[in-house]
């Protein structure tokens, strides 16, 4: 396909297959070979770059979504060669060792300092929490950001990109655009085959490393406004399949109602990834070490499916039916999650042991919630990820719980009926003792606060 | 703060601004267009027999232009490690063999057109295997029955002990004193088993090479290597063509760590662009570089300690069985480097023995990295001393500080232990230690947390631990570097170094010891380094060496240069020599308060009278290897539920000598330090049954990042090495040698619990304090 989008202010067209690299766009076709690839996987941030000023790691952006976007990259920000004030600081402060990830941090650093031009060391942190550099140690690379930052750097919007304007050319390979939900609906209609893409970030990867040529037919759904949105409806909290992980930790409507689903969002990736991943693409790869996924189970939430026949609600607890295998038709589309406001007093806890998206090392989510009435547990609700194919609630210890007063010995048997009900198939003593000790500390909580 | 101009100064690095603006180039920022590509089948068996290659299918993908495997490339035995010649390791591989020996061993490669073709072909390459029995367990690797993984013609090349049919890539031994007597007569001995495992360099930059032609059909390699030199003599020997046909230039590195003192894809690109007579390209993908790369080498360690009354050690017997993996690069100096970079520290011990063996397995293959054995032996000398000090009810700082070398003090292991051959005998001219302790004890709050066990939760509880080091500078006796140095008319110089610069910013430290010699600010000073066509010898950069013995090199070619400039300008002035004096850039005559500028000086003489240029060029050996020495302490934190293991502080004091670029300086041990950090509590290979590495990428082999970054703290502690450039030590290896033990203390200072097998993850952590009923 042939496509137009803005590269540091400048308009360029280039012609490629849907799903390459924004990274191999950069370097080999623009020759800008400041940005650079560690890893190919998204867990390194060296090819890290602004896409309409959120930044996005450049090889998990398949091209066809830059349709008519703007793209910074660290050559567009000392066109004279002459450094900016941000890139003199990671000079100055010792920052820059073989600099292979400057480029990188530099446009983290940038991303950040437009939206906070004075960020204290705890944002800076989290800010740079997808850049990975082996040589500096990241203290003066913090030091750089707020050096920057005291001098007053300030950051000009990013440039305006162009109009939208696509060809298909190869034949077979073909990306759809949808402006609006029904049209969407009616590509899903016509092409069941057709992949629909938000983020990308599963997707990309998941093609680089199985050596894959990846869909005959991808459908953008970064278009779609019907996708957006965080509101309260009638005691109901629904988000937007489309919206980001970013969004969801920074709303502080999520913050405040469901402080696990918050918790959650933040603790996948670092910003490249939470700007680009979303809810619904978190729910629909159904992967078996997805985060979002127990949270939804444990607050009850509901997956709303659309397609040309009308729209059904599918409860958590039937979303996902196997390994990577969820309850969506092809022609079906999710277009948000529905989650009821809890009951007051209810509280949350959202564990995470092991690494996002970590394949081998072993992992465990735990998500729980419960209340007090009367002196009684009520609504106990406690789901797991990473220990099976599915992510499941452990129903058995709901209901030991449920009704049950908080003393010693029920949080002893708690612990002990967690264990019986966790299966993973490796490193099951750790996981199941992990698993019990993690819903004991929940339970205690209302014994001993801390 | 420094007795200096320009040493010892943060100067701007060279780079900075390139890399910082993304114009510096790495190897793969290079123009390619009319490249072919390269693309490798891998061996998917650890251990086999290619019985027949099929290539017919894939040579049928449109824009094949060549395949390469055993059956059309000669056989040449050779070692991949890039060390000095004849190499301490053993010539026990070929570019593409019968047999394949790991899962990652080469089988083909494909040139191709594009990157897809090329690929594509791979897919289709036909291999029929003969599956061997295949050797994943060290421990059984010199038993009679165990599978055999080379043979034959492979040999070392140096007279050193190599005997394949034990499974043997390398072994090492020594003793002196009277161990058993001391051990009898010991009131306390400790014995323990410890492992370390395999880890990955990580360097950001994955290996990248590049292949063209000069005008007169020389092969010009551009390549991300730490040994520019060695790549170049390697590869030609692996072609079969003269060494002078083939110049290596070295960019901007993303990184080495030791993974790129391997020469390990030169070869391919040069054979494939001497074959095709076109240039090539290949870039290692991150799964790539993990599972066919070189690696820490892991190490089982066995550590036999007896101590007097005192607590004084009396009697020290190591042995450590390292897993080389399926070929030798360095399998027997990083074996050897177990011992010698770590037992001098404890020159007290009358009695000692460290024997060690290096056996290969059906793994993937070992190498340099940083630390490059130290590492690994530390891991165990830490926690026993660490041990020790707790029964005699000591200490451990005071501890350390009776029992560890001092200036003016030698080793016998200093001799014992060399690389490749005997080491040197060296006495120890420089020493901080004991400051590293003090001020790193401080920094840390060892009187307020040691022994404290505070519990900020119910479920969590933490502890303070330490642990010292040393490393070298260079490898004695045996590493060259060389530089040359000349004027130009405005009073700026060249310093063509045949040194090479990772990432370190180890050309800006050359030029920093230079322009402190000519009083010039370093701008003046325009180095240039690692090209094989235009810069001097030098082995490159390893073993600590660049900023001690290129920087001596440095100095010498400088003061050269010096004293040419005070001859030129004595003649100008019209006043003997001897009464000149070079400051701040000028000439200068005290008697007479004349004096000429650098620039008149070069001009005169490339101009006016007595024409010549003002140059220099110069070579550096040193006799001994004068160790940098540190300290180390680690706040941890353990959740008892949970197992997470977490270091809240991590404080590091070294002594380097004079740093010549402080901040540089303190990176390069911070660098370090966090790299320990991660190889202690995460970073790991994990194979199934197979030998295949299950955890080949960043989502699953997991490096520090910002959210797991405990406070740092670095402090360079002053002392000045007599034989060094102004006083300086070597720094860049030596912080990645503490972080495992001191975590190790710490969490032992915090729970009563040792760890004795890195990594410490939550699962071992865990079942750790559940086996000591501490859960
Ligand atoms: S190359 Fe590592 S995140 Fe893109
Ligand atoms: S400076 Fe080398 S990876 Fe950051």
């Amino acid at each position: 396909m042939i496509l137009s989008f803005a590269v540091n202010g400048k308009t360029v067209t280039v012609e490629g297959p849907p799903l390459r690299r924004l990274l191999d766009v950069l370097r080999e076709d623009l020759g800008l070979t400041g940005t650079k690839e560690g890893c190919g996987e998204g867990e390194c941030g060296a090819c890290a770059v602004l896409l309409d000023g959120h930044l996005v790691n450049s090889c998990l952006v398949p091209l066809f979504q830059v349709a008519g976007r703007s793209v910074e990259t660290i050559e567009g920000m000392a066109p004279q060669g002459s450094p900016d004030a941000l890139q003199r600081a990671f000079m100055d402060e010792g920052a820059v060792q073989c600099g292979f990830c400057t480029p990188g941090m530099v446009m983290a650093s940038r991303a950040l300092l437009r939206e906070n031009p004075s960020p204290r060391r705890k944002e800076i942190r989290t800010a740079l929490a997808g850049n990975l550099c082996r040589c500096t140690g990241y203290e003066p690379i913090f030091r750089a950001v707020e050096g920057a930052a005291a001098a007053g750097y300030e950051v000009a919007p990013p440039p305006p990109a162009p109009e939208f304007r696509v060809t298909c050319t190869e034949e077979g390979r073909i990306a759809f655009f949808p402006e609006s939900l029904p049209e969407a609906l009616e590509i899903l209609r016509q092409h069941p085959d057709a992949v629909p893409v938000a983020g990308a970030t599963d997707l990309l990867p998941d093609l680089t490393r199985g050596g894959l040529p990846g869909p005959h037919r991808v459908m953008d759904l970064t278009r779609l406004e019907e996708l957006r949105g965080i509101r309260e409806e009638d005691g109901v909290l629904v988000l937007g399949a489309g919206e980001t992980f970013a969004s969801l930790g920074r709303s502080p409507l999520v913050r405040r109602l469901f402080p696990s689903l918050g918790e959650c969002a933040a603790s996948v990736g670092g910003v490249a990834v939470q700007n680009r991943a979303t809810l619904g693409g978190n729910v629909m790869n159904a992967s078996a070490a997805a985060d979002s996924p127990p949270v939804l189970l444990a607050l009850d939430a509901r997956g709303v499916l659309v397609s040309g026949e009308g729209t059904r609600e599918v409860p958590a607890k039937e979303l996902w039916t196997a390994y990577r295998r969820t309850a969506r038709r092809p022609d079906e589309l999710l277009t948000a999650v529905k989650i009821p406001r809890p009951a007051p007093g209810t509280r949350e806890a959202f564990f995470k042991l092991g690494p996002r998206r970590a394949l081998v090392i072993s992992r465990l989510t735990l998500v729980c919630a419960a209340r007090l009435e009367e002196g009684r547990w009520r609504g106990v609700r406690i789901a797991v990820g990473s220990v099976a194919p599915v992510p499941h609630r452990l129903e058995e210890l709901e209901t030991f719980l449920e009704g049950r007063v908080p003393e010693e010995g029920a949080v002893r048997e708690a612990r002990r009926l967690a264990e019986d009900l966790l299966r993973p198939r490796t490193s099951r003593e750790y996981r199941r003792d992990v698993g019990g000790n993690l819903v004991g500390r929940f339970l205690s909580s209302w014994i001993s606060p801390r | 703060m420094s007795e200096f101009q320009v040493v010892g100064h943060s100067v701007t690095k060279y780079d900075a601004l390139a890399l910082a603006t993304g114009e510096a180039r790495f190897t793969d920022d290079f123009p390619h267009e009319g490249f072919l590509e390269l693309a490798l089948l891998w061996s998917s068996h650890a251990h086999a027999e290619i019985v027949s290659l099929d290539t017919s299918e894939a040579e049928g993908v449109p824009g094949v232009v060549a395949i390469f495997s055993a059956a059309n490339v000669p056989r040449v035995l050779y070692t991949s490690a890039g060390q000095g010649a004849p190499e301490p390791s053993p010539y026990d591989m070929v570019l593409f063999d019968t047999t394949v020996r790991h899962v990652g061993d080469r089988v083909a490669l494909v040139a191709a057109e594009s990157l897809a073709a090329a690929r594509e072909a791979v897919g289709k390459i036909r291999v029929e295997w003969k599956p061997l029995p295949p050797l994943f367990d060290a421990e059984a690797a010199r038993d009679e029955g165990a599978p055999k993984l080379h043979g034959g013609d492979h040999h070392a090349p140096l007279p050193v002990p190599y005997d394949p049919g034990h499974n043997l890539a390398a072994s090492v031994s020594f003793d002196f004193g009277d161990r058993e007597g001391a051990f009898d007569r010991a009131t306390r001995v400790e014995e323990h088993e410890y492992r370390v495992q395999y880890a990955s360099h990580c360097a950001l930059e994955p290996h990248a090479a590049l292949a063209s032609f000069d005008e007169r059909g020389r092969l010009v390699l551009v390549s991300s290597t730490q040994v520019p030199f060695h790549a170049r003599r390697i590869t030609a020997r692996v072609l079969q063509i003269p060494t002078g046909m083939v110049r290596v230039i070295k960019p901007r590195i993303g990184g080495g760590f030791g993974g790129k003192q391997e020469v390990l894809i030169e070869p391919l690109v040069a054979l494939a662009a001497w074959r095709t007579k076109r240039p090539c390209r290949l870039v290692l993908s991150r799964e790539e570089v993990f599972v066919s790369g070189r690696t820490r080498h892991p190490v089982r360690l066995r550590l036999r300690t007896g101590a007097d009354p005192r607590g004084n050690l009396t009697a020290l017997d190591l042995d450590a069985l390292m897993g080389a993996g399926a070929y030798g690069p360095h399998a027997l100096t990083v074996l050897s480097m177990v011992g010698g970079k770590t037992l001098p520290l404890f020159n007290k011990i009358p009695a000692m023995r460290f024997q060690g063996n290096s056996v290969y397995t059906n793994l993937p293959v070992g190498g340099a990295y940083r630390g490059y054995g130290a590492t690994q032996g530390f891991f165990a000398l830490n926690q026993q001393i660490d041990m020790h000090a707790r029964e005699a009810g000591e200490d451990v700082i005071s501890w350390i500080k009776r029992q560890t070398i001092r200036a003016g003090e030698t080793s016998p292991v200093f001799k014992a232990l060399g690389e490749g051959k005997e080491g040197v005998d060296q006495i120890v001219r420089s020493c901080a230690l004991e400051a590293c302790l003090d001020r790193g004890a401080e920094a840390i709050g060892w009187k307020e947390k040691r022994g404290r066990r505070l519990c900020p939760t119910p479920d969590t509880v933490r502890g303070v631990g330490v642990a010292v080091a040393m490393q070298g500078s260079a490898i004695p006796s045996i590493d060259l570097a060389s530089v040359s140095l000349k004027m130009n008319e405005d009073g700026s110089f060249n310093l063509l170094a045949g040194a090479a610069d990772l990432g370190t910013g180890a050309d800006t430290a050359l030029g920093q010891i230079v322009a402190e010699v000519l009083t010039v600010p370093t701008e003046k000073i325009v180095v240039l380094s690692g090209d094989t066509d235009v810069t001097p010898f030098d082995v490159g950069a390893y073993a600590s060496s660049t900023t001690y013995l290129s920087g001596k090199a440095a100095e010498k070619a400088a003061r050269d240069v010096a004293s040419q400039i005070l001859a030129v300008g004595a003649r100008m002035l019209e006043v003997p020599r001897e009464e000149l004096t070079l400051a701040a850039g000028r000439v200068c005559h005290a008697p007479s308060g004349r004096s000429v500028s650098l620039e008149e000086v070069a001009c005169d003489a490339l101009y006016a009278r007595d024409q010549h240029q003002i140059q220099a060029s110069a070579s550096h050996v040193a006799p001994e290897s004068p160790p940098p020495f540190l300290a180390q302490f680690a706040e941890v934190e353990v959740d008892r539920r949970t197992g997470h293991l977490r270091v809240i502080k991590f404080v590091s004091a070294v002594d380097c000598g004079q740093p010549i670029h402080p901040a540089l300086a303190e990176g390069q041990v911070e660098g370090a330090a966090l790299n320990g950090i991660g190889y202690a509590l995460w970073e790991e290979y994990r194979f199934d049954g197979q030998g295949r590495l299950t955890n080949p990428n960043f989502w699953d082999y997991k490096i520090p990042g910002v959210r797991d970054l405990p406070e740092m703290v670095t402090i360079l502690v002053p002392s000045s090495e007599p034989s060094g450039p102004f006083g300086a030590k070597s720094v860049s290896e030596i912080g990645i040698n503490g972080p495992g033990p001191a975590i190790a203390n710490a969490f032992f200072d915090a729970t009563g619990v040792r760890l004795f097998d890195q990594p410490f993850t939550p699962e071992k952590v865990l079942r750790a304090l559940r086996e000591a009923g501490g859960s």
